[in-house]
């Protein structure tokens, strides 16, 4: 990790895979990484809403990352890894191919999120930000609240087709 | 008590706010009192308390500048002065005056809070009724209640007139002497001079209540007010002068911390008490000849009653409690997961297992004492609705008798809130529309001209029910039938049960009605009567037969944080079926099962058509598909009536922690929440009234 000696805006953001695509989200908002645990289905969601898990007696919604973004599914294997983040006392999973490191990025390395180009839905990046040679998307985990919370109803039935597990 | 008051507060505002909350108390506790010394008027014990709660808020009420209360609140508190010294007994027609006064008081002070600038209906003419029986009093020759006073304190109003003012400290002197000639065994008498500020009005003093308050613990009590410093009426205002001087000589068990709480609203440098060594007295007694035999008081017997302190309690914030409980029901799902493992079973150690049992033993009993600490008597809740009975029956005309049974029921304390609406509104309709308007029309039925309206809380299998039931008409079914397939809300060709005949009038269609009254009564609102009970996950059954009465019951889970849960499997997931809305449960016989073309499966029972949903179906789950006689299928009861849930089978029963699912599932309606098993698997818990998608509309010519 770097360390914080220049007097620039630096944060500290954790990073993380989707496929060969590295994704960092604001350390302040995370609450804590666990491994793949049992998910129980939770019927009549989209798909990409997984299911719960029980994390120390508290019920907690996860959302299969890769699913959410549009990409194909992929079985958990030993990299797999919830990340719980917290929003307004509200606490989900978010479930996350490898989790890679903790990050200080400087504000001047941090660029506008593109418009097009990637096949993720382009509202929930708020900036990329060079690390090395890496091009990291840093999510704005709001945005990925408020877009899980206003599930419409046309949503879930045209996801209901797809089969559930 | 507690007050959250934040720094920026003025002090007199801090006092303020403190004098509402307290205002708050008083009227509250006013308006159960006055009901039942409405019931009982030869309480004394009750005259008095509701005089002292009405005395406080007097001087407090001119305080805080509400003139409006202060003004009916002095009167009011004249004429239960007046009762209360005079020991005369309270004449039965004014003891609706009384109430209604309380009334009024309630009023004016919200407008006084709403700084509405307009007085409540009924204040003028309550305040002149008031005035008038005290002018009517005054005039009435009264035995002068000498013996009395001068047992306890020296008449106030001769402290007032006070003469000789230059000899003030000659006067408390003798005082003290004479005191002294009084002492006994475990009393002390103390010399308190007070010096006041202005302000202390503000503050929340008041000398009469002050005294009152000493004199109520004290074997006597006398007092100078140093009247050279009040001008003349004039000039005075209340603002600037006040008695400012103030010595109190007084004779009590009291410890002088005691006698100091009196002073809480006063600053330190504002009082100053003494001991007076009774030592001293003995030489001085010799000097002072005047030694009168004095009655003992009856102080004595009253100071013993009220040594029989109620119980210590602590306030607790309802959220610490709300974690305490979490952590346990996470200890019960460990303690599960330790007693149901398979691996420390198989170890088959005497000692093990014995340690086992006895860690669930513990758990078991801590988690009954936490429930318990969330849990009140309904006492409460009940004595407001005595009030609502009373007003109703004053407003409808109705007489009645109200029977209350089971006050000591206790109940989740975050039901009890939730439970006050709906229950008003049972009783007023109970009242307005279940009791005969027309006396005669209950003699011709061999009933008492007064109505019976009963009050009852009661345990059954593991739930809480609450009911209120009236003996007046009862609920006539064929209008019932007849309005709700005018509604629409039914088409006429069920075959519906006595109870979802009656469970008719709490749909929504009917509150709407502007014809409700040529029903047999009921419908308004119940509805939402209805929703609010749904809400505690309770469910509301009537039970009425015709001419003899209706009793509608709320049934309530003992807690909202566990219910009892029927756990079944489809399609490898296990979910929980709340057991209070479980009829029965049975694996059908294959001719009972009928498939009707494009309208799905029924099931039929005793003649119902029973439709059967499937939980695979409806869940979308992929399973193999199995036919109705080869699974199970589990009967319950819903707002559209009864439906067959089939599952692939039954996995047992047990009571379970209801957690949510957070934010982003809440909107799914099918599931109310989610528990965590022994084996620390998630189960949904299914909400049966959502699960019926597909039948309504159905019905058809079935």
């Amino acid at each position: 990790m770097e360390s914080n000696t220049a007097q620039s805006r630096k944060e500290r953001y954790l990073t993380f895979f989707l496929g060969d695509e590295q994704y960092g989200i604001a350390i302040d908002r995370i609450k804590e990484i666990i491994a793949m645990m049992k998910v129980t289905y939770v019927p009549k969601t989209p798909a990409y809403m997984r299911g719960v898990i029980n994390l120390r007696g508290s019920i907690i919604p996860v959302v299969d990352t890769r699913l959410r973004f549009g990409m194909d599914p992929r079985e958990a294997d030993m990299h797999t890894t919830v990340i719980i983040v917290e929003v307004e006392k509200v606490n989900i999973g978010f479930i996350v191919d490898r989790v890679e490191e903790v990050a200080s990025i400087d504000a001047a390395h941090m660029g506008e999120a593109p418009k097009f180009g990637s096949n993720v839905d382009t509202d929930f990046i708020c900036a990329m930000a060079q690390i090395e040679e890496n091009v990291v998307m840093i999510l704005d985990v709001l945005k990925l609240f408020e877009a899980d919370e206003l599930v419409s109803l046309e949503q879930i039935q045209k996801t209901q087709t797809i089969e559930g597990e | 008590m507690e007050h959250c008051i934040g720094w920026d507060m003025t002090k007199q505002e801090q006092v303020k706010a403190i004098f509402i909350e307290e205002a708050g108390e008083i009227i509250e506790k006013l308006d159960i009192d006055i009901l039942r010394f409405e019931e009982d008027s030869s309480d004394f014990d009750l005259l008095n308390g509701i005089f002292r709660g009405v005395h406080t808020l007097k001087g407090n009420a001119n305080a805080f500048g509400f003139t409006r209360l202060g003004e009916f609140v002095h009167h009011f508190e004249d004429v239960l002065d007046h009762y209360r010294s005079s020991k005369e007994d309270v004449e039965e027609h004014l003891l609706g005056l009384f109430v209604d006064s309380v009334d009024i008081i309630k009023e004016v002070m919200n407008c006084e809070l709403d700084a509405v600038a307009e007085l409540p209906e009924g204040y003028a003419d309550c305040l002149h009724s008031i005035k008038s029986l005290i002018a009517s009093k005054k005039n009435a020759p009264i035995l002068p209640p000498i013996e009395e006073a001068t047992e306890t304190f020296s008449d106030l109003a001769s402290e007032f007139a006070f003469e000789s003012v230059s000899g003030t400290e000659e006067a408390v002197e003798k005082s003290i002497q004479f005191h002294r000639a009084l002492q006994e065994e475990g009393l002390n008498l103390y010399r308190i001079e007070l010096t006041l500020d202005v302000d202390c009005y503000k503050r929340g003093f008041d000398h009469i209540l002050f005294l009152n308050l000493l004199g109520e613990k004290a074997k006597s009590l006398e007092s100078f007010f140093g009247m050279e410093e009040v001008s003349a009426l004039e000039t005075f205002s209340s603002d600037v002068n006040g008695i400012k001087k103030v010595h109190v000589v007084v004779l009590t068990p009291q410890t002088k911390e005691e006698v100091a709480e009196n002073f809480e609203y006063l600053f330190d440098n504002e009082y100053h008490i003494s001991l007076i060594d009774p030592v001293v007295a003995q030489s001085v007694i010799e000097k002072a000849e005047v030694i009168e035999e004095i009655k003992k008081p009856k102080a004595e017997e009253r100071r013993g009653a009220e040594r029989v302190t109620t119980g210590s309690t602590i306030r607790i914030d309802t959220f610490k409690l709300d974690e305490l409980f979490d952590s346990v029901g996470e200890l019960v799902i460990a303690q599960n997961f330790i007693a149901q493992n398979d691996q420390i079973r198989a170890i088959e150690d005497e000692s093990i297992s014995r340690a086992i049992e006895t860690l669930s033993k513990i758990t078991k009993r801590i988690q009954d004492r936490v429930m318990s600490l969330r849990m009140v008597a309904i006492r409460d809740t009940f004595d407001k609705m005595k009030r609502v009975v009373r007003d109703t029956s004053k407003k409808t005309g109705k007489e009645l008798h109200l029977n209350v049974q089971g006050e000591e029921t206790e109940i989740d304390k975050t039901m009890i809130d939730s439970l006050s609406d709906p229950l008003i509104h049972i009783i007023r309709n109970a009242i307005d529309h279940g009791l005969e308007a027309d006396a005669n029309e209950r003699l011709a039925a061999g009933k008492k001209v007064e109505g019976n309206i009963t009050l009852r809380a009661y345990h059954k299998s593991g739930s809480i029910v609450i009911s209120v039931s009236d003996d007046g008409r009862g609920i006539n079914k064929e209008k019932v039938l007849q309005k709700a397939i005018e509604r629409g809300v039914i088409t006429g060709d069920e075959n519906l049960t006595d109870s979802q005949i009656f469970g008719l009038i709490m749909q929504p269609g009917f509150s709407t009605a502007d014809t409700i009254s040529d029903l047999s009564g009921r419908g308004v609102g119940l509805d939402v009567v209805k929703t609010s009970i749904e809400k505690l996950r309770g469910k509301i059954e009537i039970d009425s037969a015709e001419g003899v009465g209706t009793t509608l019951s709320m049934v309530l889970p003992l807690t909202l944080a566990i219910i009892d849960g029927m756990l079944v499997q489809t399609a490898g997931e296990i979910y929980i079926i709340p057991t209070l809305s479980v009829v029965e449960s049975f694996r059908p016989e294959r001719e009972i099962v009928h498939v009707i073309k494009g309208q799905g499966e029924f099931v039929s029972m005793r003649g119902q058509h029973i439709p059967v949903i499937r939980l695979s179906d409806v869940f979308n789950l992929s399973t193999q598909r199995i036919e109705p006689w080869e699974g199970i299928l589990v009967c319950v009861e819903t707002e559209a009536g009864r439906i067959a849930i089939m599952v692939d089978e039954l996995v047992g029963r047990q009571q379970v922690v209801i957690k949510p699912l957070g934010k982003s599932l809440a909107k799914l309606k099918e599931i109310s929440g989610g528990a965590i098993l022994g084996s620390g698997d998630i189960a949904l818990i299914l909400n049966v009234d959502e699960l019926r998608p597909l039948i309504e509309g159905t019905h058809g010519t079935a």
